[in-house]
């Protein structure tokens, strides 16, 4: 039994979406989890976190096939970066096509930096995976985060008509960002 | 230098301004770890018959400040007199200003004087020594120093020497004493030379690169024979997460010379560089090891404060020369550290 993580293995209850977020302990996962579940949807959204994948084999099978991966990386934590580098080995490549997300935090604040953004952005290149910046301190932050990644949760669970997440990936705007990882 | 500075656009890349002027470094992938220029040939102006002073830069804890280049600096006799009157005249103004009666710590008078046996290389210029020192009580006695600031800059890179004469690089200023004088003697060179003087972060990764690099000059055990060599052990402090009560700190001290060990296995003996790989194996080498006993990542704290027997300096600036012997590595490394943090202004001509 393959240990990636893959989206169309399962069939998902209807007019449901998926998200998991990975991240190192520390990194404020629920309570950006909490915040997209306060936002109102017309479909019903599943959260599910993680600190590191693979995930422990599924014996119930009842873990609901998942949409949209999120990966959330502190930039004063060095730990955060290094599982989000060896957990994105465990993801198929369908979810490389627009149902994959980095999520900076902490990003503002230079001072306190332990990880590299040329490595953060070198990651979202190879990856070719949007990269957001953003953070959970105040709660109109947490909110617009939490706004931008259930737009592109929408749009991976299928919810809006005539658009596809390869679809908004081809049309990306990419940064181009130069620098090899 | 990983990235070199270019004005103009290359064709094919973004039209928008590109990452080198956005906060963010990018680490180079190896850096020196000893001077260039070698200090036993002392450079070819006139100084062979001053003594140096750089010895008194070291055992003193300074804080660090980064400065533009200033404007129309005077290295002439007449010229530093007379902004020594400008800034005792500027301090006296400050001091008149006091309404809350500060018991004689106000500096009242200062002097700018040239610093013998900093600057180094051919495309350094010569450090200033600035002293405020108080208003001589009687006739004799000499005002007690409240002050003493330096601003210097230490084998400066060759891209970052301004070509405008008009211009003079000095990045580096050290300044010891309190807050009050500090601002104003901040404010005077500001107005008096049309440069902008900020306060220096060292980021925590700055923080690993320093103790991996200057854990190689610690003296190795048969040379330490010599009483000279002070036996100080490694120290850093990293700061623990808000998430966690009741803990705010973990110190971690290594003995010297196991340090010294360590680094021996992990740095390539021949080269004068050191690199980002050797970097991370050291800093990787000491996590490990205080995983396996103590069960704590420190991977996932930020350091605060590195100590060893170089020097000690911790992240809102404080810098303190520990070896007599290793002032100049020190002080160049701090230069690249404030160049790099400093977007390139009037460098090239």
């Amino acid at each position: 039994m393959s240990k990636l993580l893959s989206t169309f293995n399962k069939v998902s209850a209807p007019n449901t979406a998926t998200v998991l977020l990975v991240g190192a302990e520390g990194t404020s996962k629920h309570k950006l989890a909490e915040a997209m579940l306060n936002i109102d949807t017309d479909f019903n959204l599943n959260m599910l976190t993680a600190s590191s994948l693979p995930l422990p084999k599924d014996e119930s099978d009842s873990r609901p096939p998942v949409n949209f991966v999120v990966f959330v990386i502190d930039l004063s934590n060095v730990l955060s970066m290094t599982i989000v580098e060896s957990s994105v080995k465990y993801l198929d490549v369908d979810y490389f096509l627009g149902r994959c997300c980095f999520v900076v935090m902490k990003a503002e604040d230079p001072d306190n930096q332990n990880v590299e953004m040329m490595a953060v952005t070198g990651l979202s290149d190879v990856y070719q995976s949007p990269m957001l910046c953003g953070d959970v301190k105040t709660i109109r932050n947490c909110q617009c985060l939490a706004r931008k990644l259930l737009s592109m949760v929408e749009i991976a669970g299928g919810f809006k008509f005539g658009v596809t997440p390869l679809l908004i990936d081809a049309t990306r705007n990419t940064f181009n960002f130069e620098e090899e990882l | 230098m990983a990235s070199a500075v270019t004005p103009f656009r290359t064709p094919g890349t973004t039209p928008w301004p590109s990452r080198r002027h956005m906060p963010y470094t990018k680490t180079p992938t190896s850096r020196r770890l000893t001077c260039k220029t070698h200090r036993r040939f002392p450079r070819l102006r006139n100084e062979r018959l001053q003594v140096s002073r750089i010895k008194e830069l070291v055992d003193k804890t300074w804080k660090v400040y980064k400065a533009t280049p200033f404007f129309n600096f005077s290295y002439k006799s007449e010229g530093l007199k007379r902004y020594s009157r400008h800034l005792s005249a500027h301090l006296e103004a400050e001091s008149s200003k006091n309404i809350v009666d500060v018991e004689g710590e106000l500096g009242e008078h200062g002097t700018f004087e040239i610093m013998n046996g900093v600057a180094l290389s051919e495309s350094d210029v010569e450090a200033v020594e600035i002293t405020v020192k108080t208003k001589k009580q009687n006739g004799n006695e000499d005002g007690k120093v409240v002050l003493i600031g330096v601003l210097c800059s230490v084998e400066i890179a060759e891209e970052c020497v301004i070509k405008n004469k008009q211009f003079t690089n000095l990045p580096v200023f050290l300044v010891k004493g309190n807050v009050a004088v500090t601002r104003h003697v901040i404010n005077f060179l500001q107005a008096q030379f049309d440069s902008n003087i900020i306060a220096m972060h060292f980021p925590p990764m700055e923080l690993a690169w320093m103790i991996a690099m200057w854990t190689g000059f610690i003296p190795d055990a048969e040379e330490s024979n010599v009483a000279t060599s002070r036996n100080i052990p490694l120290e850093l402090v990293y700061r623990v997460p808000e998430e966690i009560e009741g803990l705010r700190t973990i110190t971690m001290t290594i003995r010297a010379q196991d340090a010294k060990k360590m680094w021996k296995c992990v740095h390539n003996a021949d080269s004068e560089e050191f690199t980002n790989e050797e970097m991370n194996s050291f800093i990787h080498g000491i996590e490990q090891h205080f995983y396996y006993h103590f069960k704590i990542k420190l991977a996932a704290m930020s350091l605060h404060t590195i100590r060893c027997s170089i020097a000690s300096v911790d992240t809102d600036g404080r810098l303190k020369i520990l070896s007599n012997t290793s002032v100049h590595e020190v002080l160049r490394h701090v230069t690249q550290l404030i160049v790099d943090s400093m977007p390139p202004s009037i460098c090239v001509s």
